[in-house]
């Protein structure tokens, strides 16, 4: 039996060094590459391509513009206009509210492309991606080339970037920032690529900012021409901090983006078989190295991968979620062996693979004196885990207790939040799924105070209805309604018990 | 409704039953009805009574009070109330007594919680006195026995126990377990609706209500909602379907109990103005008399005493006495404090009140309808508004407080009511539109809007006009725009009670704190013919007084606006040329256009100047026909000789409010009462249906006196015109002596004007560039902000000269605080300041300080250009406790000074004005080769020339009375153009028209009667030309 067994998480070489001495000792020292993504915040939104349409950010309780498409651009909008404003402008403009959130996910996937040009990024300067490039140069034959190649493999996964490369990551950002696809091989050469940036390139708070215009201090160049002092007494030691950084005389601290661990391993059979009981042991083998692998990693899986191979035939893969991160062998094992005993295969398996979808921390749960499980919910849990891998996923729903006036909208009983009426007359505990028009004759009304129901306007669903309690002539108890728009039809909508 | 139990609404034989518990929008975010809906649907249903029992408020109460009149309808007076521990219960006022028990009762309450919401215990139930009220318990759904026996001991034989049932399946039982309930506490069971609107179509409404006030969307409510539309004004037979009719019987019981009607209030006055001996009579008539001596020292004319004994008789008959009493005693303290102040309003345009000196409108030179504030066929009380100087009404208010006690005096309260923007925001919000989506459509409402454009407004927003959101979005926004929101406090309407206000009226908690508001608005105070007394505040009035005291200076002579020579021809001359920017009322850009064509020589032309240029008059078609008839292109003519007397001194048009309502009894027979029920129609936006009432009967009436169906309709479209925006000659008239006091300012002493003007800012049309700008194309020397020389204030130099220069004053400068400043004027008296150190040392400043100094170039005397300025500035350290002296050594860098431009641009950022070159100076080269012309060029220009200029974007604006016409103020160095760009222009070039600041425009000259417009095509943004420049725009005020 050939076993091939591999585990891959990313591995970090050595910290880089970011120091300005290394530099100076003539040693070529590290040089940054900054990919800014200007539109990042807009890519990420379902925003239409062929009309106006904005991002919007709430600044100071009140909704601003943070980016705009060449058809808002075309009406005038630009970043920082007031909502308000930008409607004037253009009525017909779509926006949407920008989502941090996807933006880090976006630029985590970007992350891991990058990874693919150099082993040392950093996600700190977003909307940007620092890399590293200086050990990977060789490899790609220049810096342009390599540049070239990460813009095609970034623009692939739909994001333009703008790339400046300089020795200090901090001035690698402020150029790729303002737009410039600048390359500064030389800490020395810092401060004439960035002399002409404009002082609000730095990204200090808006006042300090103004304060700068305000004394003709336009750009970096009228910066660093001033005495350091008289700079500090005047704005404070931030703007030295950042003036320092980016003419590399400071290091930039950074840290460094992991890609998030993942599992990965297959295991082949040593003779083709569509028998489970040949197979799975193999499974099971796999599932107990992914055990140890969480357990190494304190972590939990919410979803697990299987693929069982077929000789020229695509694999047959599944699916295993899990409702609360689990990472035992024996839990997995059981909810695989449940499907897959239902699963009629189209070929024999040749080959079976086990891998991790969604890695998430691992939240100790309390076990008692003999390592049983205390936490009932949990065993709980593993149960529905174990019905719905029987039964299908569709099969198992919830009893959704809704507070609404409306009977086919609630199934009785109270919701959290919202106080149910203390009386709520009686309601039979079958509805049927559509009323049925029932003759009116046929039915004794046996509670003549009708209960009427008027609501839901609000959707397409709304009634306006007087129900009343009848019995049928076998005895049956009903419960039948009619509209008060047409009160000559009566309908039958539930049954008492 | 088409259910079949509901048929037979009206069947009047079935019994009779009052309702007791119904609350209106006034119980804000829960009552689905204004209280008047209410009342007119009790009244159709036949009920015998309705109680309005708003929660903890009468706020609703003299809306409905009104209506109830009307529709003779008995009204009780009553509040629900809810205790901290839950008890729920509603109280009634049987009689005046009662009334004031309860008022007090909610005032207790409301005083006890923040704005908005109220607090009361079990302890204060029973301690509060409320002999006189009865009481009815709303019991929980599982009620407990103790409540009511407590209840029945707190009231004896005055307390009962609703029995409240909306078909929710279980009616009998409830009714079985309240009955038995009732016998076992020993309360009468009676029956109450719980009503939350007038008719079961509101239901809608009312949930979304009920959405906003929980903050959700109404599809998450749940059981929040009620389950049914059962919460309305029921009809009589339906109710005797549900409850027992001795349940319905009891509450004729109560109802016959509840005797008291708001009328009781009237004649509630302070008493202390009047000395002994004397009665309110002839104590007015004593001051009148005193008056009369000091206005015509040589005996007053006939008609004029005529006019006073009319009026005295009237007032007397009306028992208005305290009103003139209250007012004079007000205007007494403002002339001993020497406070500018002038009365307008009907009623203080009458002789008793120019003899009383709360006015100087001579009631000789105009022909006011006394009538319209009193009359004998309604109840309401003379209007007489006082304006003040907007600096010191503060001084006014406190002597009231004062003089009366802050139990006796408060502000009146002011309505805040859904507009169409709020409804649409709140209503969206409540059907769950998402966010974005409601900001969108609120933001878009923003611009010139009314309700009418809303459906055009949601297209643009997003929202299809025919969905079903949409279509329910707009009819519940439609029906909750006008639905009260919060009582907040009005700007000056003074209510003064005999003894204690909560006992008239319950008093609230206003947002600021120890301030208080009462749960009336003026509206209700008048209608009900309370006192209350108008203090007003009025810049300009600030203004004059200001530039009066630099003439006392300069001239060494006391002045008063009655030493204002009158009827000086300078002055008319002055304002045909439409020269008139800062003159009060007369200075917006309409007026500057009307005035050339109407060319006012004399004191009652500007009175109809000031009025003219309404929406009312616009509206009404009335201003081509009058200036058409002024310069004799069109024949002046009268249908009668009845209207010529009317119409006589505004040439046959109606202009004022007063002549519709005069045309209106002299041609169409209405009554003075009658007439003045147009007048509250013209001014009622809600309902617009009622001015229709009056139509027929207009009609009719002119057609009975022989006048032609055309001149009927005529006067009729007029009368629709003047809406709400007729305005009274009265007010015109006390608003032209303002103007041309200030005008003739304007015209002999413009440094004291402007520099008055600037000293009293905020105020006016126009922001201090322009003043400023206006006072040097007068040849007003404007010299700059220094730190060396500059005041607080604006000043003269020097100030005993005729025509001296004008300092600007650091109040300009943007960021500098008034301590700062203060601290900057005091240690330069000791000594002149040697530098920045120096001011900074001595004067005490911070770095802002120092730096708004720097960036408005206050110390350019200091340091020479700003930028020196702003490095040395910046440099400055807080003086440290142990070193008094901060050891400063640092060598200056070098700065590359501001060019000029930069400076204009820096000045406007930093106060808002420039006394250096115009930006389009600047521009002027450039402009030049691209032949752009100059503003005082297009006055050489003929009619129709196409010509291009380019300006400083100074207004925008887009009157509803312009249909969709946008008007645009630019400005170059030379002066302004006013441009007219027509809707489709406007809408094809947006981003030009909205985001300029420098714009270059192409159009057509129109010149007529002396005014100058340019008719708008292609407009561009000059924008980048000067960059960074900050003009701040008046847009669409």
């Amino acid at each position: 039996m050939l076993a091939e067994v591999a585990i891959t998480s990313l591995r970090s070489p050595d910290r880089v060094p970011d120091d300005p001495r290394g530099v100076c000792s003539g040693s070529p020292g590290p040089l940054w590459l900054c990919a800014h993504f200007p539109d990042l915040s807009r890519d990420v939104l379902p925003l239409p391509a062929d009309r106006p349409a904005a991002v919007i950010e709430t600044a100071k309780g009140r909704p601003l513009l943070q980016a705009t498409n060449i058809w808002a651009a075309g009406y005038g909008l630009a970043p920082g206009l007031p909502l308000s404003a930008a409607y004037a402008l253009c009525p017909d403009l779509v926006i949407a509210e920008r989502d941090p959130d996807r933006e880090r996910q976006a630029l985590e996937r970007l992350a891991r492309c990058a990874l693919g040009f150099t082993p040392w990024v950093s996600l700190d300067l977003a909307p940007a991606l620092l890399l590293e490039v200086r050990g990977s140069l060789k490899l790609f034959g220049g810096l342009e080339v390599l540049t070239s190649q990460l813009m095609d493999r970034l623009a692939a996964s739909g994001h333009r970037a703008v790339c400046a490369a300089t020795p200090s990551p901090y001035a690698s950002a402020l150029l790729a920032r303002w737009g410039r696809e600048a390359a500064v091989e030389h800490v020395e050469e810092l401060r004439s690529a960035l002399g002409d940036l404009p002082g609000a390139a730095l990204g200090l708070d808006e006042r300090t900012h103004e304060r700068l215009l305000k004394a003709g201090l336009a750009t970096l160049r009228d910066l660093w021409r001033l005495p350091r002092e008289g700079l500090v007494r005047r704005y404070g030691t931030e703007l030295l901090l950042r003036l320092d950084r980016a003419a590399g005389l400071l290091a930039t601290p950074l840290r460094e983006f992991r890609s998030p661990p993942c599992f990965h391993a297959r295991f082949e059979l040593s003779s083709e078989t569509d028998r489970l009981a040949y197979f799975f042991p193999a499974i099971e083998q796999l599932l107990q190295r992914l055990s140890d692998f969480l357990y190494e990693r304190d972590a939990g899986l919410t979803r697990l991968h299987l693929a069982l191979e077929h000789r020229d035939r695509p694999p047959t893969r599944l699916k295993q979620g899990s409702r609360r991160p689990e990472r035992a062998a024996a839990h997995f094992g059981r909810l695989l062996r449940e499907r897959l005993e239902r699963l009629s295969l189209p070929a024999p398996v040749c080959a079976v693979a086990v891998s991790s979808a969604a890695l998430v921390p691992w939240a100790a749960v309390a076990t008692d004196l003999f390592g049983q499980c205390a936490d009932e919910a949990a065993d709980w849990q593993q149960l529905l885990d174990q019905l719905e891998a029987r039964l299908g996923p569709q099969a198992l729903k919830p009893l959704v207790l809704r507070a609404d006036h409306r009977p086919e909208r609630a199934c009785g009983g109270t919701a959290q939040a919202l106080a149910a009426p203390s009386r709520l007359a009686p309601r039979p505990l079958w509805l049927l799924a559509r009323p049925r028009r029932v003759p009116r004759g046929e039915l004794a009304v046996i509670r003549p105070q009708p209960e009427r129901i008027e609501s839901g306007w609000w959707d397409a669903a709304g009634i306006r209805r007087d129900y009343h309690v009848a019995t049928d002539r076998r005895g049956a108890k009903l419960w039948i309604y009619r509209e008060l728009e047409r009160p000559d039809r009566w309908y039958l909508h539930g049954l008492f018990g | 409704m088409a259910c079949s139990d509901d048929c037979g609404d009206l069947d009047n034989s079935g019994i009779s039953y009052a309702e007791l518990h119904a609350l209106s929008n006034y119980s804000f975010l829960r009552g689905a009805s204004h209280p008047e809906e209410l009342v007119a649907e009790a009244a159709r249903l036949g009920y015998a009574a309705l109680a309005l029992t708003d929660e903890c408020s009468l706020s609703g109460m003299v809306k409905a009070h009104q209506e109830a009149r009307k529709q003779a309808l008995p009204l009780i007076i009553g509040s629900e109330f809810r205790l901290e521990d839950g008890f729920r219960f509603v109280l009634l006022a049987t009689n005046r007594a009662g009334y004031g028990q309860l008022s007090a009762f909610i005032t207790l309450g409301r005083r006890q919680a923040p704005k908005g919401c109220y607090r009361l215990n079990r302890e204060q139930l029973a301690e509060h006195p409320l002999t006189d009220c009865l009481a009815i318990w709303l019991p929980q759904a599982a009620p407990v026995d103790a409540d009511g026996l407590w209840l029945a001991q707190r009231f004896p034989g005055r307390s009962w126990l609703a029995v409240e049932l909306f078909l929710n399946g279980g009616d009998r039982q409830r009714l079985a377990e309240l009955q038995a309930l009732a016998g076992r506490v020993g309360l009468p069971p009676v029956a109450c609706n719980d009503v939350h609107m007038h008719c079961r179509e509101r239901q809608i409404l009312q949930d979304t209500l009920t959405a906003i006030r929980l903050k959700r969307p109404v599809a998450e409510l749940g059981y929040a909602l009620f389950p049914n539309a059962e919460r309305h004004l029921r009809p009589r037979p339906r109710l005797t379907r549900i409850y027992p009719a001795e349940l319905l019987a009891e509450t004729m019981r109560i109802a016959e109990r509840c005797r008291f009607s708001l009328d009781e209030l009237r004649y509630e006055y302070p008493q202390e103005l009047v000395p002994e001996g004397h009665s309110p009579t002839s104590w007015l008539r004593h001051l009148t008399e005193d008056g009369l001596a000091l206005r015509w020292p040589d005996g007053a004319p006939g008609k004029v005493l005529k006019q006073v004994e009319h009026e005295l008789r009237l007032v007397a008959d009306m028992a208005y006495e305290p009103f003139f009493l209250t007012v004079h005693d007000v205007v007494g303290f403002a002339r001993q404090r020497g406070i500018l102040y002038q009365g307008r309003g009907s009623a203080a345009n009458s002789a008793v009140c120019y003899c009383l000196g709360i006015t100087e409108v001579d009631p000789g030179r105009l022909d006011l309808l006394f009538e319209r504030f009193i009359s004998r066929e309604r109840d309401e009380p003379p209007d007489i508004d006082v304006d003040f100087e907007h600096e010191r009404r503060e001084e006014v208010i406190q002597y009231l407080y004062r003089k009366y006690g802050r139990h006796r005096a408060a502000l009146a309260a002011s309505l805040t009511t859904y507009r169409a923007k709020s409804a649409v925001r709140d209503v969206a919000k409540a059907l769950g539109l998402g966010l974005a989506q409601v900001d969108a459509l609120a933001q878009t409402l923003d611009y010139w809007d009314s309700s009418e454009t809303l459906a055009t407004r949601l297209r643009e927003a997003g929202l299809s006009p025919d969905s079903p959101t949409t279509r329910r979005l707009l009819s519940l926004s439609q029906a909750l725009i006008g639905f009260p929101r919060h009582l907040s406090q009005h700007v000056g309407g003074f209510v003064i009670a005999a003894d204690e206000l909560s006992n008239l009226v319950p008093v609230e908690n206003a947002t600021m704190p120890e301030r208080t508001v009462i749960q009336w608005d003026k509206d209700d105070l008048e209608a009900l013919g309370l006192l209350k007394v108008d203090v007003l505040a009025l810049g300009m009035l600030t203004a004059i007084r200001k530039a009066l005291g630099y003439l006392e200076t300069s001239t060494g002579r006391p002045w008063s606006l009655a030493a204002i020579p009158p009827e000086d021809p300078a002055v008319y001359a002055m304002l045909q040329r439409g020269d008139s920017m800062g003159v009060f009322q007369v200075e917006s850009r309409a007026q500057m256009t009307m005035l050339p064509r109407l060319k006012p020589a004399n004191y009652y032309d500007l009175v109809i100047e000031i009025a003219i240029v309404r929406p009312g008059p616009i509206q009404g078609e009335m201003v081509h026909p009058y200036l058409a008839r002024r310069s004799g292109r069109e024949p002046v003519t009268y249908p009668s000789p009845a209207v010529e007397k009317v119409l006589k001194r505004t040439l046959g048009v109606p202009i004022f409010q007063e002549q519709v309502m005069q045309l209106a009894m002299v041609a169409a027979g209405f009554t003075a009462g009658e007439a003045d029920q147009l007048r509250r129609a013209m001014a009622a936006w809600r309902r617009r249906g009622e001015l229709d009432r009056f139509e027929q009967k207009l009609l009719a009436g002119m057609r009975a006196r022989g006048y032609t169906e055309q001149f009927a309709q005529q006067i009729y479209k007029q009368i629709r015109g003047f809406g709400e925006y007729g305005f009274p000659e009265s007010h015109s008239a006390s608003f032209a002596l303002l103007a041309y006091a200030s005008a003739w300012l304007k015209c002999h002493h413009p440094a004291a004007f402007v520099c008055a003007l600037l000293n009293s800012q905020p105020m006016g049309f126009y922001a201090p560039s322009q003043l400023i700008q206006d006072a040097m194309r007068h040849s007003v020397e404007i010299r700059s902000l220094d730190v060396r020389y500059s005041d607080w204030d604006c000043t003269l130099e020097p100030p005993e000269q005729l025509h001296p220069a004008v300092r600007l004053g650091l109040r300009l400068v943007k960021g500098l605080s008034w301590a700062g400043a203060g601290r900057i004027v005091a240690a330069r008296a000791a000594r002149p300041y040697a530098d920045v150190q120096d001011l900074s040392l001595r004067a005490a400043l911070d770095r802002r300080d120092l730096e708004s100094l720097a960036a408005a170039d206050a110390l350019h005397g200091l340091t020479g250009h700003r930028r020196r300025a702003f490095w040395e500035a910046a440099g400055v350290e807080a003086p440290t406790p142990l070193y008094s002296e901060p050891a400063r050594d640092e060598a200056v860098p070098l700065l590359r000074a501001p060019r000029e431009h930069e400076d204009i641009v820096a000045d406007y950022a930093s106060t808002g004005l420039s006394l250096r070159r115009h930006p389009l100076a600047l521009l002027r080269p450039r402009l030049e080769r691209l032949g752009i012309r100059t503003a005082q060029d297009l006055w050489g220009l003929r009619n129709g020339t196409a010509v291009r200029v380019a300006g400083l974007v100074l207004c925008r604006q887009r009157p509803q009375t312009a249909a969709g016409v946008t008007f645009v103020t630019i400005e170059d160095e030379t002066g302004h153009v006013n441009l007219i760009i027509w809707p489709s222009t406007a809408e094809a070039q947006r981003k030009a028209l909205l985001q300029s600041r420098i714009l270059l425009v192409a159009g057509t000259v129109q010149q007529e009667e002396g005014v100058l417009h340019l008719l708008a095509g292609k407009l561009n943004d000059l924008g980048d030309w000067l960059d960074g420049l900050e003009v701040q725009s008046r847009d669409f005020h």
